[in-house]
């Protein structure tokens, strides 16, 4: 799996942190930051979550 | 070499010029801007950044201003077809490609000119003010019941102040989405403590420092008054030089190339694109649709590969505990239904059995499995 953020349409609003915290982190600079760009097996369906429930859909996932 | 020029330093001049930079790392790429910004995304200023949760570092666009010549306060006064320039006030900028990209502005209401209690909110020097204001004042009246109203109404809010929105139609929202949708996000700003004067024509005039409001039967002061009712595309500097379509947005085909050149493309909220799946013009005033449609219009111009934008359109709006997403076009004159889905609302539009459009509220799990299924809708005949 791997993952892409466009982050010019990210907002920063971290749901994707609620949602995969071991891959998503969005620091105290305000930016989002993908921590994990292969995560492995068992954390997938938590992107896939993170993926469609971003609010601007800025998160794509290749497998 | 090449030369690139783009018209508006915003989002889609932004992301065209690192997207054609991508494409050819020799292209001459200079980005006139009028504003004196760095690009910048325009969402959070109704929202997070009036609340002080974005930064002004944070709303910068990754990557502004590099990879192309950015030349900040200086507005394109005109287009010289003839001898392929943008002209400048104190210049002119010779193009082999050109990319328009100079977005929208807010319509200014008659009597409602802008000054220190009234303002217009699209760039972050408004927003700036808007800020400051807030700290300090009790009451905030906003003429125009649209989703920057409806947001900056949920910022001042959160931040004490009292609110009061006025609106012409007998809904909120009545021109972008159907009135289950309107309804929900009314109720949402009740809840909160915010005043709706619906059905409303309003007149203001000033009384010492503050305005006083009179909507027909009622009159009240407010300290300041925020005007949202609607944008235009900003086609002005132009001069008629290049077609326009009656959305009054630049008339460009599915490429993003502007009718009858093939060296002259536009994208985002000044574009009226041919859409391939509703096989119409549109215009749009979505921040994504903005993003894509740059790609689009830099790979039409630089590559001779063109690929069509024919992404199903999307926007959102943030009003505190309500999430709103729209998905294509929910035109309020197509019959709204409602489909019951699990933790949200989701309401469809369509036109004869084709679904147009759809509108999320609280239910983003629901998004791309609606997406999927509009796409199938719209490409069956
Ligand atoms: C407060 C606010 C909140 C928003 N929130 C959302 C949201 O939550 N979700 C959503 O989907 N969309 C939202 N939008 C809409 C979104 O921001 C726009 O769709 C997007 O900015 C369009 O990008 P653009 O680059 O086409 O145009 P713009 O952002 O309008 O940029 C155009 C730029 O061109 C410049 N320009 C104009 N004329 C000239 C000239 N003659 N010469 C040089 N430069 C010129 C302008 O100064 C401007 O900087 C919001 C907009 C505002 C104002
Ligand atoms: S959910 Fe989307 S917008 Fe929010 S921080 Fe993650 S990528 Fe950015």
């Amino acid at each position: 799996m791997r993952i892409e953020v466009d982050y010019d349409k990210c907002q920063s609003n971290a749901v994707c942190e609620g949602l995969a915290p071991s891959v998503f982190e969005v620091r105290d600079d305000g930016f989002l930051y993908v921590i994990n760009e292969n995560p492995p097996e068992d954390l997938h369906a938590a992107v896939h979550a993170a993926q469609e429930q971003c609010p601007t859909q800025a998160i794509s996932v290749s497998d | 070499m090449r030369r690139l020029v783009v018209v508006g330093g915003a989002l889609a001049g932004h992301r065209s010029a690192i997207h054609a930079r991508r494409l050819d790392p020799d292209l001459d790429i200079t980005v006139l801007a009028a504003e004196d910004e760095l690009p910048y995304q325009r969402p959070p200023l109704s929202k997070g950044y009036l609340l002080g949760t974005v930064s002004a570092q944070r709303v910068r666009l990754r990557g502004a201003g590099e990879g192309y010549r950015l030349l900040t306060s200086t507005p394109a006064t005109g287009l010289d077809l003839a001898q392929s320039r943008v002209l400048t006030h104190e210049a002119a900028y010779q193009f082999d490609l050109l990319i328009v990209a100079t977005g929208a502005r807010p319509h200014q209401l008659e009597g409602f000119s802008p000054d220190e209690s009234v303002l217009y909110l699209r760039t972050v020097g408004d927003a700036n003010r808007l800020k400051e204001a807030l700290s300090r004042i009790h009451h905030l009246t906003i003429v125009g019941g649209g989703f920057i109203g409806a947001e900056v109404a949920v910022s001042a809010r959160r931040l004490g102040v009292e609110v009061t929105i006025v609106e012409q139609s007998a809904h909120l929202l009545s021109r972008a989405v159907g009135t289950g949708v309107s309804r929900l996000i009314e109720e949402n700003l009740q809840q909160l403590g915010i005043q709706l004067a619906l059905d409303s024509s309003t007149t203001i005039e000033s009384v010492d420092r503050q305005r006083l409001v009179r909507d027909g039967s009622r009159e009240w002061l407010t300290d300041l008054v925020v005007v949202g009712v609607g944008v235009h595309p900003s086609t002005e500097w132009l001069g008629g030089a290049l077609p326009l379509r009656a959305d009054r947005g630049i008339a460009v085909n599915e490429f993003g190339l502007v009718d009858g050149y093939s060296q002259i493309a536009a994208a985002g909220d000044v574009a009226s694109w041919h859409h391939p799946l509703y096989a119409r013009p549109l215009r749009f005033e979505h921040f994504e649709v903005a993003a894509n449609q740059a790609l689009h219009t830099a790979e039409a111009l630089v590559k001779n590969e063109r690929v069509a934008y024919g992404d199903l359109p999307f926007g959102w709006s943030d009003q505190g505990e309500l999430l709103v997403q729209i998905l294509g076009v929910p035109s309020p004159d197509l019959a709204e239904e409602e489909e019951s889905v699990v933790g949200g609302r989701m309401f469809l539009y369509r036109r004869d059995d084709r679904i147009e459009g759809a509108v999320l509220v609280n239910a983003p799990e629901e998004l791309m499995t609606l997406r999927d299924r509009i796409l199938s809708s719209l490409s069956s005949q």
